[in-house]
Parts: C-alpha cells; sequence; structure tokens
C-alpha cells in the first residue's frame, strides 16, 4: 500500500465518520421502548416580572404518551396522552385538565409529537424548516401555516434525544424546556407508571 | 245554454290564470310539516307555543358521526365532510370539535375571562362549599407548570387559581356532547351537529339530498370511514319520497282503472272526456278558493280536499248513465232529470264542509273551504259544460241487462225483509252502546308515517355513541323575570343532578349552566373570595415566584346577545316576547316519573313532551270532527227530512249513516287506528253514501232506476278502485283512510236502497 493510497483511505474514512456524525437524528422510539430524563422548564408572562420556572422528571413513551413528574416548585404528576392533560390528585385519582376540543388538548398532542419527532404530522399544520446544524445536532423551526394558531414559533434542538424546546406564544409570553440526562431503554413501561396512562384511557 | 257554458268557461281560464299568478308569486305555502296541527299562535298556551318554537328548531338540526378505526382520520374525515357541508347554502352553523375549534376556544375564554371571579363548576363551587378549597389550589398549580399551558400573563393574573378553565370544560361536557371525539367500541367517533337557515320543506329536502349524496360519496371513497346522519328532516323526506312514490303509482292505476271502466261501460271516449272535465273543474275551483283566501295550505288539506272532490266523477257517472236516447242536443232535459239529486248530493256534502269550517282547527278549516268550492266547482262543470257533450250512453249490451235488472231488484227488495231490516236494527243498537268502549282511538302521531329503516337503525347507533336523540321532553319555565327563571333553573339542576348521576336522566341543557344567575355569580365571588384566595394566595404566591392577587373585575355575565351567539343552542331555549319564559332540554330520559318527583314542588317548572303536545292537538281534530259529524248528520236530516217526508228522508240518510257506524265497527278489526285522519274519512264515506241514495231515491219512480243504479254502482267500483289501491299502501295513515272508506262505503252501498224501501211502486219493479 503505496502513501497515496493510505492518503486515499485516510480522507474516505474521515468523510464517512464526517457522514456518519452529520446524519445524526432523533431515536424514533419503537412501542416497547421509553425515554426517561429530567427537565427543567422557564416560562415567561407577560405582566409578570419573575419568570415561572419548576424542574422534575419525565418519561416518555411512543405508545402510551409522556409523564411529567414536577418536583420544584411542587411535587406533580402529570399525564399528557394523546389530546388528553391530567393530573395524579393526593387523592391517587386521575383528575382530566383537557377537554377534546380546546387549545390545551391540541397543544398536549403537539408536545407528544415534537418530543417524537412525529415530523410528518407536524408538517401538515406546520412549516418545517431546518434551521442549522452541526455533527452531532440539529435544530428546526416550526412556523404555523395558519393564522390564529396557537404559536407565534416553535424552536426545536437536540442530537439523539430532544434535548430544548422554545414556544413563542405571543404577547412575550414564551416556554423554554430544556431536557437532559436522558437515556433509552429496552422493555415496556413500568407496571405502575402504565396504569397511570391507561387510567387517562390511553 | 251556450251562454251558461261559455260564463262557465270563462270564470273557468280566469281562474286557473289567477292561480297560476297566486301560486307563482308565492302568495300560498304548501306546509308539509305534522306541527302545523300544534296551534302556536298568539292566544295559544305558552306550552304549545314552546313546544312548537322547540320542534321548529328540530326540523332545522341534523346529527352526523364521523367514525373511523384511527382517531387522527376520523377527525380529518369529519373535517372534510364538515367542509361539503359548509359548500351548501342553507347550512348555518355547524357544532363539531373539529369545527373551528381554534377560533371557538379562543373566543369563549376572550368572553367568559372579562367576566371571571363569578363562574364557577359545579365541582368547584361543591369543593369550596364543603372547605376543599386544597384539590382546586393543587389543580391550579398544576396547570401553570404543565408543559402543554395555554397560561397567559394576562390570563393567570385575572384567573390565578384557574377556575374559569374548569366552568369552561363543564360547559363544553354539557353543551350535548358535540364537543368531543367519542370512543365507541373501540373506534373514534366525531359528532357534527347542523343547522340550517329557516328555509322552506322543499329546500330542506334539497339539502338532505345534497348531504346524502356526500355521505355516499365518502363511503365509496374510503369503505373504513362511516358517516351516520340523523334528525327529523332525513325522516321527513323519506316520508314524503315514499308517500310521492305511492301517490303516484296509487293515482295511475286509478285513473287508469277508471277510464277504463268508462270506456268498458260507454264504449266512447266522450264521457271520459266528460269525467276529466269535471275532476278539472272541481280541482281548479277549489286551488283557486285556496289561493284566494288562505296564506298557507297544509299537504293534507289537499289531499282530503282532492279525494272528496274525487266526488265529482260520481256526478259526472250520473249525468251519463242516466241516458234517455233522445240524442243530441237534449243535454238540458237529461240534466234536467238529475238536477234535483245532483244539488241534494251537493248541499249535503256542503253542510258537512261547513261543520268543519266551524270549528277552531285550521287545518280543517283549510279542507273545508278546499272541497265545498271543489265540490261546487264540479257540481257547476256538470251543469253547465256536460249538456253540451253528445250523447254517448252505456253500451248496448247494459241496456236492459238482465243481470242487471235482477240485482237492481233483488237489492231493492233486501231491506222489505224483516230480517234485513231487524240485522241492521240489532247493528244500529249494539253499535251505539258498544261504540265508546269499541273504539280504542290512538292519537299517536308517530305510527302514522312510514320510517325507514336505515334511518331508524342510523338513529339508534347515534343515540348509542352519543347518548343523545330519544326522547325530547322539555321543562318550560315560567318566571316573573330572567332573572327568576335562570336561579329556577339552577335549582332544576341541583335537583336532577342525582337523576343523570343514577342514569334516569342522560343531561339537561338550560341557559343558567351557560350563563349563571347574577345572584349565583355574586355567592360565587364570595364564596372564591372567602374559601380561596384568603387561605390560599399568599401559597399561590410563593410558588409561581408572583404576587397574587383578586380578579378586580366587577362585570358580571348577562344573558345579553353577545354572550347567547357563542351557544347557538341557547336560542332555541328562549321564548321570545316573554322575558322569564325559558326552556330546559332534557336529553335521554329514560324516567319520567322521577323527573317529576324531583320537580313535584317546584313552581313555575312544567315538563312538556313534544310528542304528546302533537298527540293531544291530533285527539282535539278527532273531537271536533265527531261534533263536525254529528253538525253534518243533523243538517243532512233536516234537508232530506224536508225533501222527502220524515219516514223517507230519514231512511235516505239511514243509508250513508250505516256506511259510518259499519266502518267505525269493522275496521277495528282489520288493525286500523282509529284516529283525527280516521274519522275524516267518514266525511267522504258519508258523503259518497249519501249519494248513492239520493240518486237512487231521486229517480225510484221513473223509467231510469237502472240506469241510476249502474250509475251508482260505476262510482262504488271506481271509489273501490281507487281507495282500495289506498289500503295497499305501506304508509300505515295511507293504508288505513284506504280501509275505512272501502269498508264503509261497501256498507253504504248495500244500505243505499233503504231509501227506496217500502214504497208502494216496489212490487210493480219486479221483473220476475
Amino acid at each position: 500500500m503505496n502513501r497515496r493510497t493510505l492518503l486515499a483511505n485516510g480522507l474516505l474514512l474521515i468523510l464517512l465518520v464526517g457522514t456518519a456524525a452529520a446524519e445524526t437524528t432523533l431515536i424514533s422510539l419503537e412501542d416497547d421502548q421509553y425515554i426517561s430524563g429530567e427537565f427543567s422548564l422557564e416560562r415567561r408572562l407577560n405582566h409578570f416580572e419573575a419568570p415561572l420556572r419548576s424542574h422534575g422528571r419525565f418519561i416518555l413513551s411512543a405508545e402510551h404518551g409522556l409523564l411529567w413528574q414536577t418536583e420544584v416548585p411542587v411535587k406533580q404528576t402529570l399525564i399528557l396522552s394523546g389530546r388528553s392533560l391530567s393530573r395524579l390528585t393526593a387523592d391517587g385519582e386521575v383528575e382530566a385538565l383537557t377537554s377534546d376540543s380546546d387549545r390545551v388538548g391540541q397543544y398536549t398532542q403537539l408536545i407528544n409529537k415534537l418530543l417524537n419527532g412525529d415530523w410528518s404530522a407536524i408538517e401538515s399544520r406546520f412549516h418545517l424548516e431546518d434551521s442549522g446544524s452541526d455533527t452531532d445536532r440539529w435544530h428546526k423551526t416550526l412556523t404555523p401555516d395558519e393564522q390564529g394558531a396557537l404559536f407565534q414559533r416553535i424552536e426545536i434542538s437536540g442530537g439523539r434525544f430532544v434535548e430544548r424546546l422554545s414556544i413563542h406564544k405571543g404577547s412575550q409570553n414564551r416556554d423554554r424546556i430544556e431536557f437532559s440526562d436522558q437515556s433509552l431503554h429496552d422493555g415496556p413501561l413500568p407496571e405502575d407508571i402504565r396504569t397511570l396512562f391507561t387510567a387517562t384511557g390511553s | 245554454m251556450k251562454y251558461r257554458a261559455l260564463v262557465w268557461i270563462a270564470l273557468l281560464i280566469a281562474a286557473s290564470l289567477w292561480s297560476a299568478w297566486q301560486l307563482n308569486a308565492g302568495a300560498i305555502a304548501i306546509d308539509a310539516d305534522y306541527l302545523a296541527f300544534v296551534d302556536s299562535g298568539e292566544n295559544a298556551a305558552s306550552g304549545l307555543q314552546a313546544t312548537h318554537r322547540l320542534l321548529t328548531e328540530d326540523n332545522r338540526r341534523a346529527l352526523f358521526v364521523v367514525g373511523h378505526d384511527n382517531h387522527d382520520t376520523a377527525r380529518q374525515q369529519a373535517r372534510d365532510f364538515i367542509a361539503s357541508l359548509k359548500a351548501l347554502p342553507q347550512t348555518a352553523a355547524i357544532n363539531s370539535p373539529v369545527a373551528d375549534s381554534d377560533d371557538r376556544g379562543e373566543r369563549l375564554l376572550k368572553h367568559y375571562a372579562a367576566h371571571g371571579g363569578g363562574l364557577l363548576s359545579r365541582a368547584d363551587r361543591r369543593k369550596l362549599e364543603n372547605g376543599q378549597a386544597r384539590p382546586i389550589y393543587e389543580r391550579a398549580l398544576a396547570e401553570i407548570y404543565a408543559p402543554a399551558a395555554m397560561t397567559t400573563g394576562a390570563g393567570l393574573r385575572a384567573d390565578p387559581f384557574r377556575l374559569l378553565p374548569a366552568f369552561l370544560r363543564q360547559l363544553q361536557e354539557r353543551s350535548a356532547g358535540f364537543d368531543r371525539a367519542i370512543k365507541h367500541n373501540g373506534r373514534s367517533h366525531v359528532p357534527i351537529s347542523v343547522r340550517l337557515d329557516e328555509v322552506t320543506t322543499a329546500q330542506r329536502h334539497d339539502w338532505a339530498a345534497a348531504v346524502t349524496a356526500a355521505i355516499d360519496r365518502v363511503h365509496d371513497a374510503d369503505a373504513a370511514t362511516q358517516i351516520l346522519h340523523t334528525g327529523p328532516l332525513f325522516f321527513a323526506r323519506a316520508e314524503e319520497n315514499r308517500a310521492r312514490q305511492e301517490v303516484r303509482r296509487i293515482a295511475l292505476l286509478s285513473t287508469a282503472g277508471i277510464v277504463l271502466l268508462a270506456l268498458a261501460v260507454f264504449l266512447s271516449w266522450l264521457p271520459v272526456a266528460g269525467l276529466l272535465i269535471t275532476i278539472g273543474g272541481g280541482l281548479l275551483a277549489g286551488l283557486t278558493a285556496a289561493v284566494t283566501l288562505m296564506d298557507t295550505i297544509h299537504v293534507i288539506a289537499l289531499v282530503f280536499g282532492s279525494s272528496l272532490i274525487g266526488i265529482s266523477v260520481d256526478y259526472a257517472f250520473h249525468y251519463f248513465a242516466v241516458h234517455d236516447r233522445l240524442g243530441d242536443g237534449y243535454g238540458n232535459r237529461r240534466l234536467r232529470r238529475i238536477l234535483p239529486g245532483l244539488t241534494l248530493g251537493l248541499l249535503t256534502s256542503l253542510i258537512g264542509f261547513a261543520a268543519l269550517a266551524v270549528t277552531p282547527a285550521a287545518l280543517l278549516t283549510q279542507i273545508a273551504v278546499f272541497s265545498a268550492f271543489g265540490l261546487a266547482g264540479a257540481y257547476l262543470t256538470v251543469v253547465c259544460l256536460l249538456p253540451l257533450l253528445p250523447e254517448r250512453g252505456p253500451a248496448p249490451w247494459l241496456h236492459d241487462n238482465p243481470g242487471l235488472m235482477q240485482l237492481v231488484h233483488r237489492h231493492r227488495r233486501l231491506f222489505q225483509r224483516n230480517s234485513a231490516r231487524y240485522a241492521l236494527l240489532a247493528v244500529w243498537f249494539i253499535g251505539l252502546i258498544a261504540l265508546p268502549w269499541w273504539l280504542q282511538p290512538d292519537d299517536d302521531v308517530r305510527v302514522l308515517g312510514y320510517s325507514e329503516a336505515q334511518l331508524v337503525s342510523n338513529s339508534e347507533t347515534i343515540q348509542a355513541i352519543t347518548g343523545q336523540g330519544g326522547r325530547a321532553d322539555f321543562l318550560l319555565i315560567e318566571a316573573a323575570d330572567t332573572q327568576t327563571a335562570l336561579q329556577l333553573e339552577e335549582t332544576i339542576r341541583e335537583r336532577l343532578t342525582p337523576l343523570i348521576e343514577r342514569g334516569q336522566l342522560g343531561g339537561l341543557i338550560a341557559i343558567a349552566d351557560f350563563i349563571p344567575s347574577l345572584q349565583r355569580q355574586r355567592d360565587n365571588r364570595q364564596l372564591v373570595a372567602e374559601k380561596l384566595h384568603a387561605p390560599y394566595a399568599d401559597e399561590l404566591a410563593a410558588a409561581i415566584g408572583n404576587p397574587v392577587t383578586p380578579p378586580d373585575t366587577d362585570e358580571l355575565l348577562r344573558p345579553d346577545r353577545q354572550t347567547l351567539a357563542l351557544w347557538p343552542q341557547l336560542d332555541t331555549l328562549l321564548v321570545a316576547q316573554q322575558p322569564g319564559t325559558h326552556l330546559v332540554r332534557l336529553q335521554g330520559m329514560d324516567d319520567a316519573d322521577a323527573v317529576d318527583a324531583a320537580l313535584a314542588d317546584l313552581a313555575g317548572a312544567q315538563r312538556i313532551n313534544p310528542v304528546a303536545v302533537v298527540n293531544n292537538a291530533l285527539a282535539g281534530y278527532r273531537v271536533w270532527a265527531y261534533v263536525a259529524l254529528l253538525l253534518l248528520l243533523a243538517g243532512a236530516a233536516v234537508l232530506l227530512v224536508s225533501r222527502y217526508g220524515r219516514r223517507h228522508g230519514l231512511l235516505t240518510l239511514l243509508a250513508p249513516a250505516s256506511g259510518v257506524l259499519l266502518a267505525l265497527l269493522a275496521t277495528p278489526l282489520l288493525g286500523v287506528t282509529h284516529n283525527f285522519f280516521t274519522t275524516m274519512a267518514l266525511f267522504l264515506v258519508f258523503a259518497i253514501g249519501a249519494d248513492y241514495a239520493i240518486f237512487l231515491r231521486e229517480s225510484h219512480a221513473d223509467a231510469f232506476i237502472e240506469q241510476t243504479y249502474l250509475a251508482v254502482l260505476l262510482s262504488l267500483a271506481s271509489s273501490l278502485l281507487t281507495f282500495g289501491l289506498l289500503a295497499s299502501s305501506r304508509i300505515p295513515l295511507v293504508h288505513d283512510l284506504g280501509l275505512v272508506i272501502v269498508v264503509g262505503l261497501t256498507a253504504a252501498w248495500l244500505c243505499a236502497t233503504l231509501s227506496l224501501a217500502a214504497h208502494p211502486d216496489d212490487k210493480e219493479h219486479n221483473p220476475s
């Protein structure tokens, strides 16, 4: 093998590695997989000087939806499944916070689709733009197709997992959610978690 | 004679031009709605007005359910279907979870947010009353910190404990289930409720046809999608289509039958033309009277009226059958021979129509006007035009036909036998005593029509999926003013909620659910201030890191036009021009007694069953029809006694009266329902039956008795043909009418020779 061949093979290797890195995409969850991790949420509201902040843990399942467990400032368990947003009461009961037609229901469904990377469903109502990527991260910007939509703009970025979500609601109302310490689990959801989803009818 | 004919022809031409012009200008509306039976005028009781209003509204509504195994596909198919509904000009409003939900949700929130603090869901109010404010506080935190929170700064400041979203969720749950997609048997179903503009019956039917075609297109394109539809307008259209098909079939067959009969008897087209001219003259006169004297005519009045002026066929048969072989140009002499009988027959019928016209029921007046003028028109056509026609008598095979003469003789002698007289006497004696027990009136409007099996199945499935449909009772609220009515509705809600929880009642829709009374809103504000803000404001402020202040608005929600416009279904619950008179819709009522018991001591609330209201109206019509029938009998008795003397007058009357009695006694055995409509059929039995007896009586002494008998036979045959075909109908109402008339006329014909009974000439007419 001469030097020219070595150089060519080296370049090819670099090219292959580079291509592989550029193709880093959001993992696609199978039905028997789920992601767990931590989140921190910062909610800026007009007329309120201080932003509202919370953090806690989450579990995301393609089959069932999103479990959102706030630990600070209050302990709360929320279940987002399909178009339904529910909370676990102190009595252990599941209380619905949405009806099928209201905006929270639509928002709940959108959040689930965003975290699952269900771009084809999102594209039916949003203009989706790749707003830049580097070797191990991707960025997307979503703008609604129709007037009077829920949001002005959504920015989402991540690598294998969604890492940051910024939602601009207009009138200086804005949410920013960061996800960290995420890991992929093979196998079904733990029984107690699945029971919660089942209680919401999902 | 010619001068008379020219005047009548000129009048008929003028009448046809006038009627065409009036019909073209829309001077008269044809009403096909059974609601016409419910008196809704200014003087009608508020219950009747309310029923009329509610049923009128229901007739403008349709309900659809779009189903698919996949939730998103069901929603998308529903959106596409809604687009096709919106494209129809008659569509006024659409209510569905997938119809304009973004915009609607925003509008609701904005409007109600301006009146925050006084609006509490029933569950929240209960919790606060019971000192359980903590779950409400925790729910507020959950909503504020949810990843999918629509909270804005302005919204949170106005409603820090998030009471308004809970109130709006409750409204959406109560608003007839049309704000949620529904899972049923593993499939997703999207309900769509549609309200039409105030359009004519024909336009409603056009809309139903277009919608049915759109549904077929969806089913053809995607077999996995199922769109079910229901609503009174679909049933009405199916019923009208069925009725139209049957009427076309019956009209064609009976006209062909009568023409063949006339051809067989007269062997000439001339009498056929005479029959058609007479019927046409009668119809035109009836129609002209209707368009001139009325704004609206019900289709039932038209049908009855047209049947009654079918008597005009008898006049024409009578004219042509009484044949004197004098040849052409002796029409007037021929007419003079039958004119007394014809005139007496007309007068007897007019007495019946006059009796109908004096009843307070608009429908009966319409029937009376149309029929009286129609029959008079037919009579004048016979008198003025038929004598101009060349002479055409019965065919040679009927001249002095021994069979016919034998029949006349035997029939004539029927009531000379004691056995027949006693039998008839016994029928009358037993019949009059037994009649009140024997007749079991059933005025239920629901058993009259023909319901398409597919529509009934659709309706039941939709009821199972949405919990909507079924018995549509309502409560009539009568209070001194609007606010008192709203408070009464709030009390009703409290009392009926246990029934809803136990499944005895599907639900209810009241204006107070959407716009609580001012008193309730003030109470709510006080409750929130004392039980929620006072103990939890500081804790909430600490949790969100911002100050929490009580709502600073004093504005209360009122039932103004803006608020009512947000909920189209509320429009029907307000009774116009009567502040304080509201309606409350009861849904899926399984136990009416339980509802009555729960509201027993509540003044100002009355449960009304719309079907019962319509049925009661029909029962009232039936009673008025009895009265009119008795007046007809009395009037005819006076007329016949004055013409024939007491004995023969009453015997002549006895023939059609026996037809009526025997129809009343015999038809229940054939499964005929006794109601207003079958009672009205007895008028026809009496009017035609009276003609039989009068025609025979008038010619009892002359040489034309056999020919008159032939005319009566022809009349009977044509009536049996027409009404026998009606009896073959699959529409219960039409079937029953046909049977009553067939039985009654046969009996009236059998008894017709009573008018000849015990006459001194009887023995001379024995051909043997």
